[in-house]
């Protein structure tokens, strides 16, 4: 992983082919830091929180048995009746 | 036809009926080709099941079942992914977490998989913007719905 330092107001750019990404830090305060980002359109920007928050539901998601079919269907005639 | 060892046993499968995933799906990032089958006695329920690893399967619904009123606005970056510029070549699914007990089970209305009927190209998506999150109760989600449809009827 590369580190690096920047000051409030300090940007960094990224290359990848002919395509760029700026990265400005607009502010630092007490531990909550800005940024703003240039990027072509097509580059998903997401907060890393959120993705993993994807992946973890995805392999839960997976993780079920022929059993737990049968109690969702229970449960769904139960709603429908109630 | 192909044999295929799914996550529920062996299965055949048309190579038209293949559902490719050029990106993967979060957290399976390097698992292109999945099929996506309703086998009438778990309906609502529908499966996406890997063909390529024998471990991975979601049980998945349509959103619409859970909240009638869920609607997306799939981003032009995404239709073109999709290579697609028609909604109705749009198929919506979600992924379902089934618990032991079934109050607990929920569903991923954040990141719906968008499947385009047409060249049978999908992409999980994560909506911006939304109300929506990863973890709808479906019980509460099911009670709200029908109570909304007890006071639209009146």
């Amino acid at each position: 992983m590369l580190i690096i330092t920047r000051k409030k107001g300090d940007s960094f750019h990224i290359k990848v082919g002919d395509k760029e990404i700026v990265i400005n830090i607009l502010d630092n305060n007490a531990g909550n830091v800005k940024i703003g980002i240039d990027a072509p359109r097509e580059y998903k920007i997401l907060r890393g929180e959120l993705y993993s928050e994807i992946v973890s539901q995805n392999k839960n998601s997976t993780e079920f048995t022929d059993e737990f079919v049968d109690s969702f269907k229970d449960m769904i005639s139960s709603v429908k009746k109630e | 036809m192909n044999k295929y060892i799914t996550k529920l046993g062996e299965i055949n499968a048309d190579e038209k009926n293949i559902v490719t995933f050029p990106q993967g799906i979060p957290g399976y990032e390097n698992l292109r080709k999945f099929i996506l089958i309703s086998p009438p006695e778990i309906s609502p329920i529908m499966w996406l099941l890997s063909l390529e690893n024998s471990n991975i399967g979601f049980p998945v619904v349509q959103p619409y079942f859970v909240k009638p009123d869920y609607e997306i606005d799939i981003p032009e970056d995404e239709m073109k992914f999709l290579k697609t510029d028609k909604p109705e070549d749009i198929f919506v699914i979600s992924m379902l977490t089934l618990r032991k007990n079934p109050d607990d089970n929920t569903v991923n209305l954040l990141a719906p998989v968008v499947i385009s009927l047409s060249n049978n190209i999908g992409i999980q998506i994560i909506l911006e913007n939304y109300n929506y999150n990863t973890r709808h109760n479906v019980k509460e989600e099911l009670l709200k719905a029908k109570a909304a449809e007890k006071s639209g009827d009146k």
